[in-house]
Parts: structure tokens; sequence; C-alpha cells
């Protein structure tokens, strides 16, 4: 039996040799599933963690990546409530907020180290880890919550929002010392462990319509400038900031520009395309020349059936890609999608990440692989000759899909 | 008067808005005035600002709240005939899930047009829907789920209601940002409830009001 580290050669071969644009799929929460894993452990353990990821994404035919709820990292590092639930994203707890007024602006601190405060070394060792089983090198990029969520996360939402309507000194002041005593020393802190590395900035709550695009740019955006400011020798890359943004201005094509002034590349996240033409983004990555990353989305892979997720992504890539130089494609896989939409999916990406770019990609056929073995006798079967080397000291915890 | 509650709810202002609701009790105002010519108009007026463009999540949140807050002082104060009612529904937030925005949103539009709402919160264990719909009796039932990790829950909370028996005459509507039509359907369900607007026109249509 093949080590996964062999099995990803040849998944990575096409890429490597010029013949497919780089296909990825997000498969953490769903490889969570799939093992029946408590969060709890799921997201504490790092050999938990990477191992199951690992697995899924061999299972599957993928390249392996590691999805934390990232931005939940400073927050309950500062005390901040977390709720782990049976199953899922750990998910803070807006209800029970860390600062709720100013006497509580002395709780913006690291508790100590920050790489070793909260569960900030776990994520790191799951970077080492998967270094360790697929041999790439996995320390190129790290992510951070950024200020503006952070806010969200340890003033609640609606905590925050009532901030900077009634008590606006406040709200910057909270931000300022997300920026000059979370986020910078994170970073720097980072960048001294990992010299070169890119961090990005998960972002789930500055998105417009969440608020308006006059919060985004004085509670966001500045905040960015003062991050980019302090941390001047660190790459910083804001491509996830804004997701779903795009459609709520008049204008899509000229904001994807602006958006530019943070961000590297430019992403089309999920099902914003049905308002917003894929088009406008394709043709603001080739006029910027930036690359274009295309998500297929959680809800198109989870509603199936595969024979319409491989019609989806053949209309997406024949829309995305003509003309585009530096183009990959990512398929959002939810927790819970049938194992056998996760296989289209995955036999469509590759199938329409074909290079040269297909002058027709009406002609080209799509087989769907038959998943010939659960999860679970899959799990079994490397468990029995182990040529990773995997701990898999969670397998008795395990609770496979369909088992 | 009427009009500076009303206008303390489109501002978003929670404490102004409790404190003109308390004065205005303090001063004998009829507490059905106060809901449905001050609270509900304003509440009618920040849906259509929201329509319009002009009003965000963050602004509805704060106009929620500050609505939710003046309710919570004048519901003890209102006797049962002296509300519309136009039905009873029960909410809550799949366990795991901590996200009450949506919710609450959903909650305050509920009652502004004229629904009893009981508000089980977030986090809400499956024996807790089964407990309290057996014990209130709602016509509605509306779950919500924010994640696609907890999004699974739909469908075990409804079966879990249909094998007890209580499924038979209860309407379920659930929503989420994550829920699709099709999620909704698979999941047993009644009713999408795409956004806060549209979950009180279905309501209104589930049970012909």
């Amino acid at each position: 039996m093949k080590s996964y580290k062999e099995v990803l050669g040849k998944i990575m071969a096409p890429v490597m040799t010029g013949k497919q644009a780089l296909f990825a799929a997000v498969v953490t929460e769903h490889g969570q599933y799939m093992a029946g894993l408590k969060s709890e452990l799921f997201y504490n353990d790092a050999d938990v963690h990477v191992e199951v990821c690992c697995l899924i994404a061999e299972y599957y035919g993928l390249i392996a990546s590691t999805s934390w709820d990232y931005y939940n990292f400073e927050a309950e590092a500062m005390g901040q409530r977390v709720k782990y639930a049976a199953a899922g994203l750990p998910d803070i707890d807006q209800t029970d907020p860390l600062i709720k007024s100013e006497a509580d602006l002395d709780k913006i601190k690291w508790p100590g180290n920050p790489l070793k405060s909260g569960r900030v070394p776990v994520y790191v060792r799951s970077l080492e880890l998967m270094e360790k089983y697929t041999g790439m090198p996995t320390t190129l990029w790290l992510a951070a919550c950024s200020p503006f969520s952070i806010a969200c996360g340890i003033c609640s939402y609606a905590g925050l929002m009532g901030f900077i309507k009634h008590k606006p000194e406040l709200a910057h002041e909270i931000l300022r010392r997300i920026v000059d005593d979370i986020t910078v020393p994170y970073l720097k802190a980072i960048a001294e462990k990992y010299p070169g590395i890119m961090v990005k900035f998960a972002d789930a709550w500055e998105m417009v319509p969440n608020v308006s695009p006059k919060i985004q740019q004085e509670y966001a955006f500045q905040y960015y400038d003062r991050v980019i400011e302090a941390a001047k020798d660190i790459n910083v890359d804001v491509s996830w900031y804004c997701a779903y943004s795009e459609k709520n201005f008049p204008d899509p094509a000229a904001y994807l520009a602006d958006k530019l002034k943070y961000a590297r590349e430019i992403m089309i996240t999920g099902t914003e395309t049905d308002v917003v033409p894929v088009s406008v983004y394709r043709d603001v990555a080739i006029e910027k020349s930036v690359p274009l990353t295309v998500n297929v989305p959680a809800d198109r892979i989870f509603d199936g059936p595969p024979e319409a997720i491989v019609e989806f992504v053949r209309q997406l890539a024949k829309e995305s890609r003509p003309g585009v130089a530096q183009y990959s494609m990512a398929a959002l896989v939810p927790y819970s999608a049938p194992p056998e939409h996760v296989a289209a999916v995955v036999a469509a990406g590759k199938a329409f990440c074909a290079l040269p770019v297909p002058e027709d990609f009406d002609a080209i056929k799509v087989e769907i692989p038959e998943l010939k073995e659960s999860f679970g006798d899959f799990v079994r079967r490397k468990h029995k000759e182990n040529p990773d080397g995997y701990t898999f000291k969670w397998l008795d915890k395990a609770k496979f899909y369909g088992e | 008067m009427l009009e500076q509650l009303g206008q303390a709810v489109i501002d978003g202002d929670v404490s102004l808005a409790k404190e003109r609701t308390q004065a205005g009790l303090a001063d004998g105002v009829d507490p059905v005035k106060l809901v449905n010519e001050a609270l509900i108009p304003a509440m009618n007026k920040v849906a259509e600002l929201w329509n319009e463009g002009e009003y965000f999540l963050s602004d509805v949140i704060l106009c929620a709240n500050a609505f939710s807050g003046s309710m919570d002082l004048i519901t003890p104060v209102l006797s049962a005939s002296d509300s519309k009612n136009n039905g009873k529904i029960m909410i809550g937030v799949v366990e795991g899930d901590m996200h009450d925005l949506g919710k609450n949103i959903v909650v305050a539009m509920l009652r502004a047009n004229g629904f009893e709402v009981i508000d089980l919160g977030v986090d809400v264990p499956q024996k807790v829907f089964i407990e309290k719909v057996r014990e209130e009796k709602p016509d509605i039932l509306g779950i919500g789920a924010y994640m696609s990790t907890t999004m699974v829950q739909l469908k075990q909370n409804i079966d879990a209601l249909e094998s007890e028996g209580l499924r038979d005459g209860l309407k379920i509507i659930v929503g989420g940002v994550c829920v699709t039509e099709k999620a909704a359907k698979d999941a047993g369900a009644d009713g999408w409830g795409r956004d806060a607007l549209y979950t009180v026109d279905l309501a209104k249509k589930l049970l012909g009001v």
C-alpha cells in the first residue's frame, strides 16, 4: 500500500507538468462528518485533525489541506467563550461577549506568547504535521482573524454595532487595541518562527450588507492599513475579506478593482454569481493580471445530484477560464455532503481545469468515479499497513459515515 | 410621544426606546397604542429602509433590539385580548449553533406582525424542542441553523418531533444562511425561511392569516 505522500505525487503531477490548473476542495468539516468525530477532539488535537484531513483527501483523490476556525483563535485565547458542539466548527458564544463596556478594555491582550496561547499551538503544529505527511511546504501561509472580525467575536456583532453607532470612540479604541496588542504581535511571532510566511486574513463579519460601506471603510479597512503599516516586513494578504460583498455595489467591477489594494487575487466565493456575472470577476482578473480563484459553492454540492454538479462546474469553468492566466478552482464541500456528490465535484473540477484551456467545454465528458469502498473501510485498510506512520489514536472514537 | 418612540426604534437606540416606552407607560398611554401606533409602524419603516438598500444588517439588528427592548416592557402589561394574535410561533437555533442574529431579526419582525413568539434562544437541544412543543403547542415551529455543520440537525429535529407524535398540525419553517430551499425540503420542513421578511409572509400563508 502506498503512502499518501506517494499518492499525492500522482495527484499533483498534472498540475506540476502544466496539464491541469490547480483544483482543490475544502473537505475538513466533511472529513469530520465522515469520521464521526466530536468537535472537542477534532479541533483541539493536531494529530487527529491532520490525519483525518489527509485520509479524506486521499479517499477522494485530493490535495490535502486543513481548515480550522481561524477566526476564533485570537478571541478564544483572550478568554472569549467558545462553544464546542458535538459536531462541526467551534462557535463563539455571541450571547456572552468578553467586552461589554469600557471597563473590559484591558481584557484585550494575549495571555502570553501568542504562539503558545489558546489553540494557536495546535494550529501551528498542524501545519508542521501537514508538511510531514504530504512532503509539501505547508508553512508558506497561515490564517489569522481580521481585526474587525476579532472585534465582533469579543464584543458580539450586535454589541460592536451598538458601540459604532452610539460610542464610536470606544469602537475605535477596541479596534486600535486589537491591532496593536493582538494582531501585530501575532503576525510578528509567526514571521519570526517562519520567515517569509504569508498571512491571510479570515473575515466573516465585515462584508456588506452585514455592515454599510461606510462602516467597512472606517472600522475595517482603516485597521487593515494600521496592521500593514505596523507589520511592514510581513506578507499580508486580505484576499478573503468582504466575500459576497460585490453584489451590493452598483459597480461591482470598480469595487473589485479597489479591493486589490489589499488583496493579491480575486476570488469568486459562492452564490453571488447569481447577481454578479462570473465575467465581471474574470475581466477584472485579466485587466489587472491577478490570479482568479473560483469556488464551487457549498449549496450546489450539498443539493446535487451528481450530474447537476458536473453541469454547474462545466458552466462555471466555461465562463470563468477564458483569458485568465493564473486560474484555480476550489470546491467548498459542506459538512454533511453525500459522498457521491463530493466524488462528482472532484471529477468535474479536475476535468474542467484541464490545460491548455479547452476550446470546447461542452465536448468534455466527465466520468464520475464510483466510490468502491466506504470511508471507514478505507481508513481501516490504511491503518493495517500504516505506510504514513499516522498515530490513529482516534480510531476507537470514530463513528464512520454509514456504519 | 408615539412618534418619538418610533423614531428611537428606527434609529436603533435601545436605551432611548426603552426610556420612551417607560415614560409612555408611566404617563398612562394605552400599551396597545404604543405597539400599534409606534413600534409596529417603526419596524415596518425599518423593513422599507432595508428593502430600499438604505439600511444594512448592522442597522436592522439594532432596530430589532430596540423593538424587542420596548416589547419586553410592554408585554407584561398587555392583556391577552389587547394584542392582535395571528398565531403562536416558537423559534430556536439548533444545538451547537450560537448565532442569534438572524433569529433575533425574525423574532422582531414576527412580533411586529402580530404573532405571539416564544423564543427558545440559541443552542437548543433536541429534547428541549420536543418538550416545549409538547408544552406550548405552537402553530409554527421555526428552527434555525447558521452553519453547514449544524444544518444536519434540522432533519434530526423534525424526525424526532415526528417520532414523538408532535408533527401533526404543526407547521415547521427552517432557515439560516446556509439552508437552501432543497435542504429545507429534504429536512421535511413545510417552508423555507429565506429571510426575515419572507418568513413573515410565509408564516401568514401557512396559517391563512
